[in-house]
């Protein structure tokens, strides 16, 4: 990679597959050395692509979830579509908006979130994503996969886009501001 | 890789896991017949040879129910996101949960009901 390449993996997710096959599958791909743990990186994946599952299946959506890991220009950008009909950030034991760095796991939100899901929801998987990757932007997308914001029952899905910078392409945030 | 000096090979795994005594999240992220690893985003106040018993929820085979297990810390991994222990496990409280972990294994070993 010389930081000018664009390469993409593109995979395409049925809900109804065998989650140790996505797990597999994300274990076979190789991840270009970035400023965090690949490990990392693939579980984030992994967390936010058990959200798009879920939602199809309690939607009963078919479609498939498509994920996309590209590198380009020194970076690498994971792109997760998916058909759930997004969700009520409000709902969130924390908002979309705030530094991740800052967020207290022990928060009273955070605890009641996870007691009223019965602890087969932490509320973290953005939160993982986010202390993971240098960027994080989730958009909620129409029936024409145009921007909306989330109203139940017309949000269609969710398009969330990750990325971070390569390790030796300058493409990092961290790298960037040692300079 | 140390890991491929262990007698049981571990295999990459996804399961929700709660430190029970302070309800904090964590994730099972590989195991095997005889531990796992648990990885936590906030610090665990665990150190090698500590006894923990985590609370398992396996999301993706609803034949295993919920149950507990004890684990002794053998390794406490930290970096800047997450805080992971190494674990063997100790003991299982009952035959009912040490066949719930054996289903669990099997399940991430594929070697149960695959579709």
């Amino acid at each position: 990679m010389d930081g000018k390449q664009s390469r993409t993996i593109r995979l395409s997710v049925n809900p109804q597959a065998d989650f140790r096959q996505v797990i597999r599958t994300l274990e076979a791909i190789v991840i270009p050395p970035v400023r965090v743990n690949e490990e990392h990186v693939r579980f984030a994946v992994l967390e936010l692509l058990n959200n798009s599952i879920r939602a199809h299946k309690e939607k009963g959506e078919p479609r498939d979830i498509s994920l996309d890991l590209t590198i380009s220009d020194g970076r690498l950008v994971v792109t997760i579509r998916d058909f759930g009909g997004g969700f009520d950030t409000g709902k969130l034991p924390y908002s979309l908006e705030d530094d991740p760095s800052q967020l207290d796991l022990h928060s009273a939100a955070f605890e009641e979130y996870q007691r009223r899901n019965g602890f087969k929801r932490f509320g973290m998987g953005i939160y993982v994503a986010k202390k993971t990757f240098d960027e994080f932007r989730l958009v909620f997308l129409d029936d024409r996969d145009q921007p909306m914001s989330w109203r139940p029952g017309e949000t269609v899905g969710t398009l969330i886009t990750l990325s971070v910078g390569t390790r030796g392409n300058g493409g990092s945030r961290e790298a960037e501001g040692g300079k | 890789m140390e890991s491929e000096k262990r007698k049981d090979p571990r295999v990459p795994s996804y399961a929700k896991a709660v430190l029970v005594d302070r309800q904090i999240p964590g994730y099972i992220r590989d195991l095997s017949r005889s531990g796992c690893q648990v990885a936590f985003m906030q610090q665990i106040p665990a150190v090698v040879g500590d006894l923990i018993t985590i609370q398992v929820i396996a999301e993706h085979d609803p034949s295993i129910v919920p149950f507990q297990v004890r684990l002794r810390v053998r390794r406490v991994i930290d970096d800047a996101l997450w805080h992971s222990l190494g674990t063997q496990i100790e003991s299982i409280f009952d035959p009912e949960e040490a066949q719930a972990f054996d289903r669990l294994v099997s399940y991430y070993s594929g070697t149960a009901g695959e579709k």
